[in-house]
């Protein structure tokens, strides 16, 4: 672990050292904001399987705008929340991280890689069941769910890391 | 023979040396260059640090390593058993 080297770097470090809010102190005040975090990436998929359905039409188009504007807003705040409660572990780079960080950060990526591998499987599945030999594919629908899995494989890490934390080290313990 | 986590855990002391020396945990963690809560979950046996970090630990509190780490658990102060 080193010093900031860029302005960017001391931003960062400086956002995630910010108090943490009591309610993540405990392992079930932080899964609930995975959850919160999976229901967000959960509006991108809905978003989805409405283009596969039912685009080129008014209906997908605007259900899409409202879902993936509602999956931004709401998830880039509870994104937001986890750095701070993961101490920035999956966003920092190497050189800010202790080794324990470091090792929690391979950690936390190795098993997001194995989920992505799980969740291109799935949504291979579902495109292939979606799919219907008489209608031609909307190229919208592939676009938003190339979105959704880029979303997902993006904040994967981050949910993992999040969920595996242990209950942080109280301040007033200090001497 | 120890079994399941207990194979990897390594006891330490390092809330006592801290204590018994007025460091906090962010003074020490600073020394160390580490995150301060790297230095909690040391002390709560929640992370068991690098061999690099287990001497730096030690040369921080002037002690052998093995007076700072244990993989059995250390006698409690009084105790007469070692």
């Amino acid at each position: 672990m080193t010093t900031p080297r860029t302005k960017r770097e001391e931003r960062m470090l400086t956002a995630v050292q910010a108090e943490v809010p009591g309610r993540y102190a405990t392992r079930r005040g932080r899964r609930n904001l995975v959850r919160a975090g999976i229901a967000c990436l959960a509006l991108f998929y809905v978003s989805a399987v409405v283009c596969w359905a039912l685009a080129p039409s008014d209906t997908a188009m605007y259900v899409t705008f409202a879902c993936d504007g509602l999956g931004l807003l709401a998830g880039g705040f509870v994104l937001g929340r986890m750095v701070v409660v993961t101490r920035g572990t999956t966003r920092l780079p190497d050189h800010l991280l202790d080794e324990r960080q470091a090792a929690e950060k391979l950690r936390a990526h190795s098993t997001a890689h194995r989920l992505t591998v799980l969740l291109l499987f799935v949504a291979l599945f579902g495109i292939e069941l979606g799919m219907r030999s008489d209608v031609r594919s909307p190229s919208a629908a592939v676009v938003v769910t190339f979105g959704a899995l880029l979303v997902t494989v993006a904040s994967l890490p981050l949910l993992v890391s999040t969920w595996r934390m242990p209950d942080p080290v109280p301040d007033e313990d200090d001497a | 023979m120890p079994t399941g986590r207990d194979r990897e855990l390594v006891h330490n002391r390092i809330a006592v040396l801290r204590a018994e020396r007025g460091v906090s945990r962010r003074e020490l963690a600073t020394a160390l260059g580490v995150h301060y809560q790297t230095v909690g979950y040391l002390e709560r046996g929640e992370y068991s640090p690098s061999l690099h970090l287990a001497l730096q630990i030690a040369e921080y509190f002037q002690v052998p390593v093995e007076v700072v780490f244990s993989l059995r658990p250390f006698p409690l102060i009084g105790s007469t058993t070692s």
